[in-house]
């Protein structure tokens, strides 16, 4: 007798499920991740090609370089043909920043950077990963239709589907929950020293900054075990964020919406990431990861946040005041 | 047919418990509250010049089969990768070391025992982890994806600094030609330098590296004796560098070691 119902019941779910995902909204944040994401491929690989960095790195060492990989091509490639590998991408990308062609030149800006970091993988980070992950939705996305050439001069501006905001919503929570959980060791595990950061902040293969002074040793502790805390935090992050999209029915779900909502949880988060980004980009030279991690921020803030943010920042400073 | 039309056109009973459960169309301030209606009513049943179109209809299903499959492999990516540890070459690293004496004195084991019996732990995890992941493998490869966030797991007191040196003759003195962030010794440091190099080389530090680190070396040599036709040997090695703390005021001078010494080849 349950069976039907509870068939019903599912139907319900899964068709409620696919309202929310293919409902339609203004792209403007998809928007500013490509602009951001792109704009990120743009500098990183320009700063690779134009170092020099590049040619010894991309090069297999039958070649004269460091890689021991082929990648994507037979042979490997030679240094010219790395120059015409890297411009390629960062053409591709100059064209998905300002939108024009944008699902093609997201394509290809996709499979360029594949191509790039598949070259040498021990030469990557998981900025290549994060990259890659947020280039390959914003192909399935319609992230051109707005703040684009596209959008302006083409006619092909308009609303886009929620689905792939909500798979960038989804990695985010991920890349913050899976970046906490590896942080295992007894540094950073609230109860022991609390001194990852300490030590971290001084690597020399890392570090902007040559030695930090003995007073600053509680200032660590305390960013070592907020980061911590904001990492594994990142699927109550994600959950916030989606509980905040819906409206529920149940009182208890509710009231957990209404207590997110009260605290800013997800506002406070955000600003906690920006905080944490900005200061390892100050302290630290770790590449694209920084950048690639705040490229994706616009996709949590939503059609709604963005829409006031733009109303905040179109109002000029003299009125905000 | 007509059966057949009107169980398609049938909108699924929608109960409090779903409602809770699943996020519903865009809020206030969303600007699509019009269009969210219409494209729920898309999702429970296709309007009637699209029941004719059988993509039509089944687009937002597999629209949300592909999210729902994305999303179990992506998150299952997360978790993890330990394959690394499985060679426990690595487990004899100095830092590696301290981290077992924190543990093992934490659980209240000896050390030994307590690495024995965490390596297999982590060959059951790693099996397991491996087969759940199976299915969703080509996906993930075919895409290019990647979910793995491990980034600076640790944060220890010892750390190691790339450097390279060269001599014009086997008993001349050893000069320092590039020293990972030191101005003073900076040969190709534009390159050496760069992040994607720098995180290259930062593995090489690693035991399970030697093979790529002795290449690399190599590569590196190359470079200098191109750089400067009196190069006859190239040194490259780490310098281990304790940090200070405040438990470790005045650390011991940093010790040059694991070298990999280079000469170079005959015309």
């Amino acid at each position: 007798m349950n069976r039907p119902l509870n068939r019903s019941a599912t139907q319900g779910r899964w068709a409620r499920f696919l309202a929310y995902l293919t409902a339609e909204e203004d792209a403007t944040p998809l928007a500013l991740v490509r602009i951001a994401c792109a704009t990120t491929v743009v500098l990183h690989l320009g700063s690779f090609l134009l170092s020099g960095a590049a040619d010894v790195a991309l090069v297999h060492r039958e070649l004269g370089g460091l890689s021991f990989s082929y990648g994507w091509f037979d042979g490997g490639l030679s240094v010219e043909g790395v120059h015409l590998l890297l411009v390629g991408v960062i053409v591709a990308a100059v064209f998905s920043a300002l939108g024009l062609f944008s699902r093609p030149a997201l394509l290809v800006t996709y499979l360029g950077y594949r191509a790039v970091s598949e070259l040498n993988p021990s030469a990557r980070g998981s900025y290549d990963n994060l990259l890659v992950d947020i280039l390959f939705l914003l192909v399935l996305s319609g992230a051109g239709r707005a703040l684009s050439i596209d959008a302006r001069y083409r006619g092909k501006g308009g609303l886009t589907a929620r689905w792939p905001r909500f798979l960038m919503m989804v990695q985010m929570g991920l890349l913050y929950f899976g970046s906490g959980i590896g942080k295992a060791s007894s540094t950073w595990v609230p109860g022991g020293p609390a001194s990852a950061l300490w030590f971290i902040l001084q690597q020399p293969t890392w570090a902007r900054f040559p030695g930090l002074p003995l007073w600053a040793y509680p200032l660590t502790q305390i960013a070592t075990t907020t980061t911590w805390i904001f990492e594994v935090s990142g699927l109550v992050f994600l959950f916030a964020l989606l509980i905040g999209e819906s409206e529920p029915v149940s009182p208890r779900l509710q009231r957990i919406k209404a207590f997110f909502a009260r605290i800013r949880f997800v506002e406070g988060y955000l600003l906690f990431g920006l905080a944490l980004h900005l200061g390892i980009e100050l302290t630290m030279e770790v590449g694209a990861f920084s950048w690639a991690s705040l490229a994706l921020y616009p996709a949590a803030l939503g059609p709604a946040r963005v829409a006031k943010l733009r109303a905040w920042l179109a109002s000029g400073p003299r009125r905000r005041g | 047919m007509a059966k057949r039309r009107k169980r398609r056109g049938k909108r699924p009973p929608t109960t409090a418990k779903a409602a809770d459960q699943v996020p519903s169309g865009p809020r206030a301030g969303s600007t699509v509250e019009s269009t969210a209606a219409a494209t729920a009513d898309r999702a429970r049943g296709p309007e009637p010049a699209a029941r004719r179109s059988g993509l039509a209809r089944w687009l937002p299903h597999l629209i949300g089969a592909f999210v729902v499959f994305h999303v179990a492999a992506s998150s299952l990516s997360m978790i993890p990768s330990l394959s690394r540890a499985l060679d426990r070459r690595a487990w004899a690293d100095e830092r590696a070391q301290r981290e077992m004496r924190v543990w093992s004195a934490r659980f209240g084991m000896e050390q030994r025992a307590f690495e024995d019996e965490l390596y297999e732990v982590v060959v059951t995890y790693q099996t397991v982890r491996d087969r759940a992941l199976t299915p969703f493998e080509p996906y993930m490869r075919w895409t290019g994806q990647r979910q793995s966030w491990l980034m600076f797991n640790a944060g220890t007191q010892s750390s190691d600094r790339f450097g390279v040196r060269a001599r014009d003759c086997a008993s001349c003195p050893w000069e320092t030609i590039y020293l990972h962030a030191d101005p003073a010794h900076a040969w190709r440091a534009h390159q050496l330098g760069h992040p994607r190099v720098r995180s290259m080389i930062f593995r090489w530090g690693w035991p399970s590296y030697a093979e790529r680190y002795d290449a690399g070396c190599r590569a590196i040599a190359n470079l200098a004796f191109l750089d400067d036709p009196d190069t006859q040997y190239v040194e490259c090695g780490f310098s281990r560098t304790t940090l200070h703390s405040p438990d470790l005021p005045d650390p011991p001078p940093p010790e040059w070691g694991r070298t990999v010494v280079v000469r170079r080849p005959a015309p």
